[in-house]
């Protein structure tokens, strides 16, 4: 059915862990994604959720994305995590996870291999660099990935940012300031999990010809901003991406920044040079916050709430399928990517059914 | 037979899962894989391990080796995983060379 087995329904305050199978019903009725984030937020009111697309974690060009769902001020909102996240969370066994309630002490939660543990911890106050850096060694892979909050999650921030290892997610509306409402420092994902394909045979011919579609639609690498690639290091792609839009820049003889486009133009914007951004950009991220409020990192982390902004149009279909959005300008067919649903999942789904679920985000 | 060129790779992975799905066939995993990523995220330095029958070929930003039995490959332990994997058996019209999107992986 294109997931692994289980909704991890994690309650901080009781310190336990209710393990849901998913029925192919929830499927059917949402898809994935966001739009499966909406129908577990209306089950589990008030709770922060992390879910999978249904193309997430396959062969399918461009399937990294994770979705990050919460309300804020009464709005539901939604945040994609990219580069390995929403792969890792998928084979960790957890294609969902549901966070209830607030834990009493800084927790962070260790998913792999169809277990998820609930882990007191002391990173409270450490960077988000910091943190991943302590966790990947406590838990003994490089591999394993981390939603972590810096201080501006922590501070519940109107402008903090969520992070993926070291690198900013697309979190518009501050949403790892829910994960630091609920002492919730980081989730780490890594697993040897399985993700069922129906019929295998079809999905594969399915994904390699649309795979030949971006072969020849895709003639670029990067971001187009003015200035960057002269810095740039490598051009690096998330997971199974045929479009490596992250540009590497360096800052030091041992580390850099992995470029995310609308922050590196939001600091243009405030007046900084290309050069200067990436600094800061690099800061943004050990801070856990989003440089689109402002250039210094340290005011960011305390600032209060700020509106929401809504997810654009195309958006919500992207992030209930689990593929990246910035592959809409290459012309994504819809028509395909529902017979590849339906061929992973062996579901019969038409495009009305599609759209219903969508118009749910 | 499969030849690497590092210079075009993206680190996305791809080859991995589908070299995981040539083995499992019915299910999309990362864990059977005769090819795996080596990756220092902060530093950016990524490349290619090829777990083959006698060796392991390694595609890595500095170029192409081949590592012998008992040689080190001074990746920091985060390459010592694909001396588990089952070695690369050179099925033809391989999945890792199909799914491979920038064509960084070559069957020869």
């Amino acid at each position: 059915m294109l997931y692994t087995d289980l909704i991890a329904v994690v309650d901080l305050e009781e310190e336990d862990v209710e393990e849901v199978d998913i029925e192919e019903e929830f499927i059917e009725e949402s898809i994935g994604g966001a739009a499966a984030n909406v129908k577990l937020l209306k089950e589990y009111p008030g709770s922060l959720i992390l879910g999978t697309g249904v193309l997430t974690g396959t062969l399918c060009p461009g399937s990294s994305v994770g979705i990050v769902t919460a309300e804020r001020n009464g709005t539901v909102c939604h945040s994609a995590f990219n580069w390995f996240a929403g792969t890792e969370l998928k084979l960790s066994g957890f294609s969902f996870v549901v966070i209830k309630g607030k834990a009493s002490d800084p927790v962070y939660l260790w998913l792999h291999d169809e277990i998820a543990d609930i882990e007191k911890t002391d990173l409270w106050g450490k960077n988000t660099w910091e943190t991943t850096d302590i966790l990947r060694d406590e838990l003994g892979e490089d591999r394993i990935q981390t939603l972590v909050i810096g201080e501006g999650g922590e501070k519940q921030s109107g402008a903090s940012l969520l992070v993926n290892n070291y690198w900013g997610c697309d979190d518009r509306n501050a949403l790892a300031s829910a994960f630091g409402e609920r002492n919730v420092k980081a989730v780490t994902m890594r697993g040897m999990g399985e993700i069922e394909i129906d019929d295998p045979e079809t999905f594969t011919a399915q994904t390699e010809s649309l795979l030949g579609h971006f072969r020849s639609a895709v003639k670029k690498k990067g971001t187009p901003i003015e200035g960057l690639d002269a810095i740039t290091h490598r051009y690096d792609a998330c997971f199974n991406c045929p479009y490596p839009c992250r540009n590497f820049v360096m800052t030091g003889e041992e580390e850099g920044v992995l470029i995310f486009q609308r922050h590196l133009t939001d600091l243009i914007s405030h007046g900084l040079d290309v050069k200067e951004a990436v600094t800061v950009l690099g800061e943004c991220y050990r801070h856990g916050v989003n440089p689109h409020y402002g250039t210094d990192p340290k005011a960011l982390v305390t600032m209060e709430p700020q509106p929401v902004q809504p997810l654009e149009s195309h958006e919500a279909w992207y992030y209930t399928m689990g593929i990246c959005p910035i592959l809409d300008q290459f012309s994504v067919d819809r028509e395909t990517i529902l017979n590849l649903i339906n061929s992973g999942t062996g579901l019969d789904l038409s495009q009305e059914d599609v759209d219903a679920v969508i118009s749910t985000v | 037979m499969i030849e690497v060129n590092p210079d075009l790779c993206t680190g996305c992975g791809a080859c991995e899962m589908a070299c995981s799905l040539y083995r499992e066939e019915e299910v999309f995993t990362t864990m059977r894989s005769s090819i795996i990523l080596h990756r220092e995220e902060k530093r950016n330095y990524y490349g290619i391990m090829l777990k083959r029958e006698e060796d392991v070929l390694l595609g890595r930003p500095e170029g192409v080796e081949v590592m012998k039995e008992g040689e080190s490959s001074d990746t920091g332990g985060g390459g010592k995983p694909i001396l588990l994997r089952e070695p690369c058996d050179t099925c033809t019209n391989a999945m890792c060379v199909r799914f491979c999107p920038t064509g960084c992986l070559k069957e020869v």
